[in-house]
């Protein structure tokens, strides 16, 4: 979902955190390794560098692929240093619990999906491989450009349409058999 | 439209979405990044005070040295006997080995003073 903070100037921390923690916060779930503390300090080592590097940004530039791009790196950098994962007695890694957010108690003014779209959304997205989960948020609520999402993840076009491709129909086979429509 | 795909799913996938962002962006805390870069800019200015304190130090010993090689050499006559030790090339030599030996030792501690404050703020990004 277009903001348009996307494109306005960076002037102050403020508008930086506001503009993007949360986002930030919901696409650092794609990786099912960070934890709750985990997230919230990639979030801000991300927004520190996005504020000591705003001489980068022209106004009026979108900046959202340069910083998800911050935040991917960051992440993986953190995973990379980090020894403590949980792992299941077969070796997998096992989802975090907090991974996705309660969000049943939300209030029903303020509610934008139902309960039980929510969680088959939920469960969907748990068995989405990382990669996968980071490019559904990518594309779908920051509605990203191919072009971008290659350059992010440094793949190929054609990969990531593919791969696009693949949870697109995932998702609706899914969906086909939980609700029939 | 593609048959392969659904679009109640997918706006099913962006309300999702969209829901997590108002929550998580709710349960910000909006001090933490002013923190953290009030925390970064306190780091940065130990580090500067610290490297302006040995730059100081090597300022008065580099001064030092030159007023000793002025008076070895000038030879001045309120300093003579200085002027005369200096002479002596064992005690000169020993003199020149001493700054050698600390402007060294100052120039470590720069060094360790500027990787310290590079990982002193990775560590300090942290709330």
């Amino acid at each position: 979902m277009k903001n348009v903070l996307d494109r306005a100037p960076i002037r102050t921390p403020e508008a930086v955190w506001n503009s993007y923690y949360g986002r930030i916060c919901v696409y650092l779930r794609s990786f099912a390794a960070l934890n709750y503390e985990d997230r919230e300090e990639i979030a801000a080592d991300t927004l520190y560098k996005v504020w000591q590097n705003r001489a980068k940004v022209l106004d009026g530039q979108d900046c959202r692929a340069w910083v998800f791009t911050i935040a991917r790196r960051t992440a993986i950098d953190r995973l990379r240093k980090s020894s403590s994962h949980d792992v299941k007695k077969d070796g997998a890694l096992s989802a975090e619990l907090d991974m996705m957010p309660d969000l049943k108690n939300v209030k029903p003014e303020h509610q934008l999906i139902k309960n039980e779209e929510l969680e088959f959304i939920q469960t969907f997205l748990k068995d989405l491989s990382d990669p996968d989960r980071e490019l559904a948020y990518l594309f779908y609520y920051e509605e990203l450009p191919i072009e971008e999402l290659a350059r992010i993840f440094s793949l190929p076009k054609g990969t990531i349409k593919w791969r696009l491709h693949a949870i697109r129909k995932k998702l609706a086979r899914r969906w086909q058999d939980e609700f029939g429509i | 439209m593609n048959s392969a795909y659904n679009n109640k799913a997918e706006e099913a996938l962006k309300a999702y979405f969209c829901q997590a962002v108002q929550d998580a962006s709710q349960a910000a805390p909006p001090h933490m990044l002013l923190d953290t870069i009030s925390m970064h800019k306190e780091v940065k200015d130990q580090g500067k005070k610290s490297t302006a304190v040995l730059e100081g130090a090597l300022q008065a010993l580099l001064a030092v040295a030159a007023s000793l090689l002025i008076v070895y050499w000038t030879g001045n006559t309120s300093s003579g006997a200085l002027a005369q030790q200096l002479r002596d090339e064992g005690e000169f030599q020993r003199v020149h080995e001493m700054f050698s030996e600390l402007s060294q030792e100052l120039d470590h501690g720069l060094t360790f003073i500027i990787e310290n404050n590079r990982s002193q703020r990775r560590i300090e990004m942290r709330p």
